[in-house]
């Protein structure tokens, strides 16, 4: 006899199957949702700081020479030919391939610095200040490997 | 004939609830053991047909990198690397020196002298400090930077960068590591520093 309350295995399995539906649309919703940059919710600066990183490490691969104006820097490779050029524009940083096709990489930008040292003109150091004082600021150097072909 | 559905008075299950326990009809003891089993059992069947369930919310979360303490470190010992593999280009022979905690700003708080690796990264070539970078200062004073060097087999060197900060009282370390060849410890028979 089925006591009160009890279910059927064909029951439980029902169950089983609409919670685990359920469940992946939830987190296929979630995925979606945190995936989407345009998600003013999703503002997280670490994220475009990685674009930024992952982007200049891979031009410095190339690069042999970093030409440094007042709010921009351009790199060349070992035949001076453009590679890319980074600038900041109107409170965004942008990117301009060796096609002059821009990219916006990052926008809330409060200032920017670049520099080479004397001693050490084949590293590139790029300081960002984001115009929210609440993010942190981006500050890393970056080797210019395409003088020297073994430091990859 | 027709049935009719009587509600019990309200009155009437108040005194039922009330019924002492003497007058409650008794379940067997073996009855109440079976319960029991089914229920643990239950327990474990439901644990093991929700990890599936948590496992799908887990690749749905994306890694948030909500530490930007570490990030920036990440940042500063990304920043020694590349600064050491800059100076190999120059002088193959390069190898860093190995150093103790030093902080990477200037300050009047710490008693040991600024990394040489943070030394000249401000706009007028010397280290931050609160009057010539405040917001760059604020925001990596909390760090220090350790250079750790070992010579492994094959003429091969190996640096470590830790970058150390506190964190609720705990002593947090990023650290990034380099392989290092040294080709002239081949030629000459002793490397330099």
């Amino acid at each position: 006899m089925k006591r009160r309350g009890e279910l059927s295995f064909e029951g439980i399995l029902g169950v089983a199957f609409i919670s685990l539906i359920l469940a992946t649309v939830i987190a296929v919703a979630q995925f979606y949702k945190a995936r989407n940059p345009a998600d003013p919710e999703n503002h997280d600066i670490t994220a475009s700081y990685n674009i930024i990183l992952t982007t200049l490490r891979e031009d410095v691969q190339i690069a042999a020479v970093a030409e440094i104006a007042s709010d921009s820097f351009t790199l060349y490779n070992s035949q001076s030919d453009l590679i890319s050029r980074y600038a900041f524009i109107g409170g965004n940083l942008h990117r301009f391939d060796k096609n002059e096709k821009g990219e916006i990489l990052l926008k809330g930008v409060e200032s920017v610095f670049f520099k080479t040292g004397e001693d050490l003109p084949n590293l590139l150091t790029v300081k960002i200040m984001p115009a929210d004082r609440m993010d942190i600021p981006f500050f890393t150097s970056f080797a210019l490997r395409g003088i020297n072909h073994d430091l990859n | 004939m027709k049935k009719i559905r009587v509600k019990a008075p309200v009155r009437d299950i108040i005194v039922c609830m009330k019924m002492s326990p003497k007058n409650r009809p008794v379940r067997s003891q073996p009855r109440c053991g079976t319960s029991l089993m089914e229920l643990l059992l239950a327990l474990a069947v439901l644990s093991a047909a929700m990890y599936p369930v948590v496992f799908i919310f887990r690749i749905g979360n994306p890694p948030k990198q909500t530490n930007q303490q570490e990030y920036t470190a990440t940042l500063l010992a990304h920043h020694v690397i590349e600064t050491i593999v800059a100076r190999r280009a120059i002088n193959p022979s390069y190898l860093p020196a190995m150093s103790d905690p030093e902080p990477v700003v200037e300050s009047a708080e710490h008693v040991e002298p600024v990394s040489q690796y943070f030394r000249s990264i401000s706009s007028d070539d010397s280290s931050i400090t609160e009057t010539n970078d405040p917001q760059l200062f604020w925001t990596l004073k909390p760090y220090k930077c350790q250079i750790d060097t070992y010579y492994l087999d094959g003429n091969l060197f190996k640096a470590i960068v830790y970058i150390t900060y506190q964190r609720e009282g705990r002593t947090m370390k990023v650290f990034f590591e380099r392989l290092l060849p040294q080709k002239a410890l081949e030629v000459n028979g002793e490397g330099e520093e």
